[in-house]
């Protein structure tokens, strides 16, 4: 072989190449040049021909990078974009002729392939140039920097800077990384801080989070338009950081304009951005939550400390249920009813309902006033509505037993006195109730329904029996309705009983005697506190008297005397003394004239000697005067004896707890027999621990339980 | 010897006649070591013993007269250092004074029977007994005698390793309460 033949045919190569990069490579043969380096490989000459090519470009692109060194500052991204894609169609060309050495001597000695060896030398002759690398960074970030402000930039060009930037790290983005991305974070870190610094402090918190939400939306596009797909995620985390993060609590406490004025006022809108972009960091919701806590622990318990309340325990509930719709409507419209916001809700709301000891009396009441007169006239929808959002305050009580003593007695009035504006609607709040809190709690309540049913058929029977009495019976056509109430479901009532008017009586006898004779074995007790009465009164006019038992005793008296003492009136008819001051003070109150007081009518205590005098001049538009007392919220004396009753009751509650988790594991430590127990009742009150170890203590002494010998914590079951 | 022993009415020895035999033994009333023979003896009524009790308790201490008795009772005394053997006696006694009618023992009784028997052995007697005459004012019961010998043990001198989660009966909570201020400022004395 010629001994010339590899320096010449690598100058005929090396020619070629250069009229390449000419951009003269119209003239040249592809099959004669890829023939030559063919040849040259497969006589072991490839060290020389890669050697040399590494040559030639590292000189060529020197050139090139003086080229571009020099162009102007608004030309230069548009000259290096050139210069790099020149680059590539040349290296295509070169690649194709030296693609034998490609696949055989390249990959036999682990090189880097001749496209990529090309990239190499790109990237150190030109890219890293010393007038061109730190050049070609502020370049680019002083373009992104003027979008930033509002200016238009090629983004075309900018893109196929970037790309260029990731081809050049051959197979990472490692040139990408360092040459452009870190700074470009970097850089936007600090622009970010310092605007949104200066924007907080002179903006509202809505006009920020539109800002906010604005920049978000730009730097995607940017990614999108002219960056690396890679760098999405982290642009996404330095803006989050920069914008939301770091002024999180600035914005949420802000006053006038933070989370707190918006829940106020409602600014759905608003709340919901913050949802969204807090949502979209670390904490941003922990830090809502908190402060929404807080607001509605607040107002809750201005509600709840209302000394007007005293007095208008309806429109306490009332607000409440405000509250309770205000935030769920926000909770549904703004925070997209997050779970944990919610949770965070109920917890607020659990705290300052239970802070009033009173509050399951007064929503007792609110129902009662409803079931009584407030959905009169509401459709089945309403009624459901506003049964199922009273419901919900229930729900949050602690102390459900005390609820439930006073839905019993109220229910009871209703009941007795026909008060109910719907049956329908009271047998779907109990129904409600049930599902709430099982069939125990409301067993009694139904059984209170079935009482009055039973009654009705029985007085339908009763009334047949007295039609076939005979007509001269002088106790023939009475009118007299009774509902037999079975004693375990009804509230238990003091058993004062009273004297009946004479007649009254008899008839009493009657329907006893009827009952009994069917029914052997029972026992009537005349619940004279609970009865009502009409009375055919004549004045000037005639008038129908609706009234208590007791003040028909007190009135039928006056049959006999024009007038009565005090004294005279309480040793007649035996009603306890608070009823029966309470009954002559309506009946002579200016609102009720049937009977005159010697005493001054603003009198509120009735002195012995007090004498009473029937008014013959009372005087009514109505024919039909009710003078019936309705349901009261109790004094402070009667809730004091409610609560005795309940602690009573809990104590029982809590020694049946006790007895039945013993039973069942045999032995049990303290803490845990604890836990067991308040467990069990905490769908009816939250029982102290103290109290429970009284209990346990009793029920050691009664032999129930004793201590492990060995284990003082320890209690075991004694059967 | 069995005879010897003081009988007043056939089968059994009464106030009287323990008396007596307590004397003949060289033992105060309000000696401990009344209430050690009593258990020793399995005793059932306070201030009397069977004539069962009386056979069945000297045949179980391998005496044979009263004189033997006597000299066993410094071993006696001694066996209480034992700690399960105090407390099996401490329990004794509580069921032994009450008697079989009631299930608590009468706050004056138990008070004697503390000084008695936990002196020396509880650092706060003096403390509790005041305790319970300011506060409690009522009859004692079995759980909190007993429990009143574990706590006398657990407890440190400056109450300061008292758990209130720890199953105490509620009458040693409130006396540990009570009485943390008053020891903190005679520490401070």
């Amino acid at each position: 072989m010629d001994p010339n033949y590899p320096e010449t045919t690598w100058n005929l190569l090396r020619g070629a190449i250069s009229e390449i990069h000419k951009k003269n490579a119209s003239g040249l043969s592809f099959e004669e040049l890829y023939r030559n380096a063919y040849n040259m490989v497969l006589h072991k000459y490839g060290d020389k021909l890669y050697g040399g090519l590494k040559e030639v470009l590292e000189k060529h692109l020197d050139e090139v990078a003086g080229t571009v060194a020099s162009a102007q500052d608004d030309d230069f991204l548009q000259v290096l974009n050139e210069a790099w894609n020149d680059h590539k169609t040349s290296m295509l060309m070169i690649r194709d002729i030296l693609m034998y050495m490609d696949r055989v001597y390249v990959s036999h000695n682990s090189l880097p392939s001749v496209y990529d060896m090309g990239l190499t030398v790109f990237h150190s002759q030109v890219a890293l140039h010393k007038r061109i690398k730190n050049r070609l960074l502020k370049i680019l970030l002083e373009h992104i920097q003027n979008e930033r402000n509002g200016e238009k930039i090629d983004s075309s060009l900018m893109r196929n800077i970037t790309q260029m930037l990731v081809s050049l790290g051959l197979n990472s983005r490692s040139v990408y990384e360092t040459d452009f991305e870190q700074h470009f974070l970097s850089t936007s870190s600090e622009f970010y801080k310092v605007e949104s610094t200066h924007f907080i402090y002179s903006n509202s918190c809505s006009d920020y989070m539109i800002k906010v939400e604005q920049r978000l939306k730009e730097e995607m596009d940017r990614v999108q338009y002219y960056l690396d797909s890679g760098t999405e995620p982290k642009i996404k985390e330095v803006t989050e950081r920069e914008l939301i993060s770091n002024h999180m609590k600035t914005l949420v406490d802000m006053p006038g304009s933070g989370l707190v004025s918006m829940l106020k006022d409602d600014k759905i809108e608003d709340l919901k951005r913050m949802y969204h972009l807090l949502g979209r960091v670390q904490k941003g919701h922990d830090l809502m939550r908190e402060v929404l806590e807080h607001e509605v622990k607040e107002t809750g318990k201005q509600i709840v400390s209302d000394p007007e309340k005293q007095n208008k325990e309806n429109s306490y509930v009332q607000a409440l249920l405000n509250l309770k719709d205000k935030y769920d409507n926000i909770l549904a419209k703004a925070f997209m009813n997050d779970k944990n916001f919610q949770h965070t809700l109920n917890q607020a709301f659990e705290f300052f309902i239970n802070m009033d000891n009173r509050s399951p009396e007064y929503i007792s009441l609110f129902i009662d006033e409803k079931l009584r007169k407030g959905l009169k006239g509401a459709s089945e929808e309403e009624t459901e509505k506003t049964l199922d959002k009273v419901m919900m305050l229930f729900r949050f009580i602690q102390e459900k037993d005390v609820f439930e003593k006073y839905y019993k007695q109220h229910l009871a009035k209703r009941l007795l006195l026909g008060r109910s504006v719907s049956d329908d609607a009271e047998r779907g709040m109990i129904a409600k109730l049930k599902t709430e809190c099982g069939y125990q709690f409301t067993s009694k309540l139904e059984g209170m329904f079935t009482d009055m049913k039973t009654s009705s058929d029985m007085m339908d029977s009763f009334k047949n029996w007295i039609n076939n009495m005979d007509a001269r019976d002088p106790l023939a056509g009475i009118d007299l309705n009774v509902s037999v109430l079975t004693t375990g479901f009804w509230p238990t009532q003091s058993s004062a009983n009273c004297v009946l008017p004479a007649e009254v009586a008899k008839c009493c006898e009657i329907f006893k005697n009827f009952y009994l004779k069917d029914r052997n074995g029972r026992r009537l007790t005349w619940q004279t506190n609970m009865g009502t009465a009409e009375i055919r009164a004549f004045f000037t006019k005639k008038h129908e008297l609706n009234v208590s038992t007791y003040q028909m005793c007190i009135l039928l008296l006056f049959n006999s005397a024009p007038q009565m003492s005090y004294k005279e009136i309480l040793s007649a008819t035996g009603i306890p003394i608070p009823d029966l001051k309470r009954n002559l003070l309506t009946l002579s109150s200016p609102k009720y004239k049937i009977l005159v007081r010697s005493k001054n009518e603003q009198e509120k205590d009735i002195p012995e000697d007090d004498v009473f005098k029937f008014n013959d001049k009372f005087r009514s538009k109505l024919f039909r005067v009710k003078i019936l007392g309705v349901v009261q919220k109790e004094t402070v004396k009667q809730r004091t004896v409610t609560q005795q009753k309940i602690d009573e009751d809990r104590k029982h509650q809590i020694e049946a707890a006790i007895v039945r988790v013993m039973k069942a594991r045999k032995k049990m430590e303290h803490s845990n027999l604890i836990a067991e127990v308040t467990k069990q009742l905490q769908s009816r009150f939250r029982p102290n621990p103290i109290i429970i170890k009284k209990r346990i203590e009793s029920l050691i002494e009664r032999e129930y339980l004793e201590r492990s010998k060995t284990d003082r914590k320890m209690y075991q079951y004694l059967a | 010897f069995l005879q010897y022993a003081d009988e007043q009415n056939k089968d059994f020895i009464n106030e009287e006649g323990l008396e007596r035999f307590f004397q003949d033994l060289g033992i105060e009333l309000s000696d401990i070591l009344t209430l050690i023979v009593a258990w020793q003896f399995g005793a059932e009524t306070f201030g009397e013993f069977s004539k069962e009790e009386f056979i069945e308790g000297f045949k179980s201490l391998r005496c044979e007269s009263t004189r033997d008795l006597k000299n066993k009772l410094p071993s006696l005394k001694a066996e209480l250092k034992d700690d399960r053997c105090f407390r099996e006696f401490y329990q004794f006694i509580f069921n032994y004074v009450k008697g079989p009618d009631t299930k608590v023992l009468d706050l004056n009784m138990a008070v004697e029977l503390w000084n008695v028997v936990l002196k020396d052995r509880f650092k706060f007697l003096d403390l509790w007994t005041s305790f319970l005459k300011e506060r409690h004012n009522k009859a004692i019961s079995k759980d909190t005698w007993n429990l009143l010998l574990e706590f006398s043990k657990h407890i440190n001198a400056t109450m300061t390793n008292y758990d209130d989660e720890g199953a105490w009966p509620v009458l040693i909570d409130d006396f540990v309460e009570w009485a943390t201020p008053k020891i903190s400022s005679v520490d401070k004395k």
